[in-house]
């Protein structure tokens, strides 16, 4: 696991959402100004 | 757990927004943490409108600003006495097969792309009010 990318700030409400492309866990791409909103990005911690 | 409560409020109150839940686990982890601690926890069909995502390089997780927490912080004196108990009681301390310095975060995005909320918690257990991220949503939640 890299941890080598430069970490932006933590955008701010009113601003545009970093786009992003991601594979799911069923192998399809997401990207998400692609997709439909509104939308809720929950960014996990370690899953336990 | 949050990430159930979120789904059963937005389930309860019919608001079929898409979720997307971003883990940094690889694929094996993921798919075993889904069908055993969430799916246990609730009913398959209020993650309809969920997509679960991989962000196994964190490049995501890094343009949203979600970088890592400090050991202090995440293993602070009530953590580590929890770890001494359990030790002391001869249990086994958790293994943790990931990076739990790692921090997480919810963000609200509106019809124009625009974010309605960005929180990134304090610490590990720090997430949002559920009703805060309704609000967002501009969804009434139940009184």
């Amino acid at each position: 696991m890299s941890t080598s990318a430069k970490i932006s700030p933590i955008p701010s409400v009113g601003q545009l959402a970093p786009d992003f492309v991601l594979p799911s866990i069923e192998g399809q791409h997401m990207k998400l100004s692609a997709s439909a909103k509104p939308a809720v990005l929950v960014f996990m911690r370690h899953l336990a | 757990m949050h990430v159930v409560q979120l789904h059963h409020a937005l389930h309860t109150l019919n608001t079929r927004v898409p979720v997307y839940v971003v883990s940094f686990a690889d694929l094996p982890y993921y798919r075993a943490w889904l069908n055993g601690a969430l799916f246990e926890h609730a009913p398959r069909n209020i993650f309809d409108n969920t997509h679960f995502l991989m962000d196994p390089y964190l490049r995501v997780y890094h343009a949203y600003g979600l970088g890592r927490n400090s050991f202090l912080r995440v293993y602070g004196p009530r953590i580590l006495w929890h770890y001494v108990k359990l030790y002391a009681r001869g249990q086994q301390l958790p293994k943790m097969r990931q990076d739990t310095l790692q921090r997480g975060g919810d963000f609200v995005i509106g019809h124009d792309g625009r974010l309605r909320l960005a929180y990134v918690g304090k610490d590990q257990s720090d997430r949002p009010k559920l009703v805060t991220m309704l609000e967002a949503l501009h969804v009434k939640p139940s009184p």
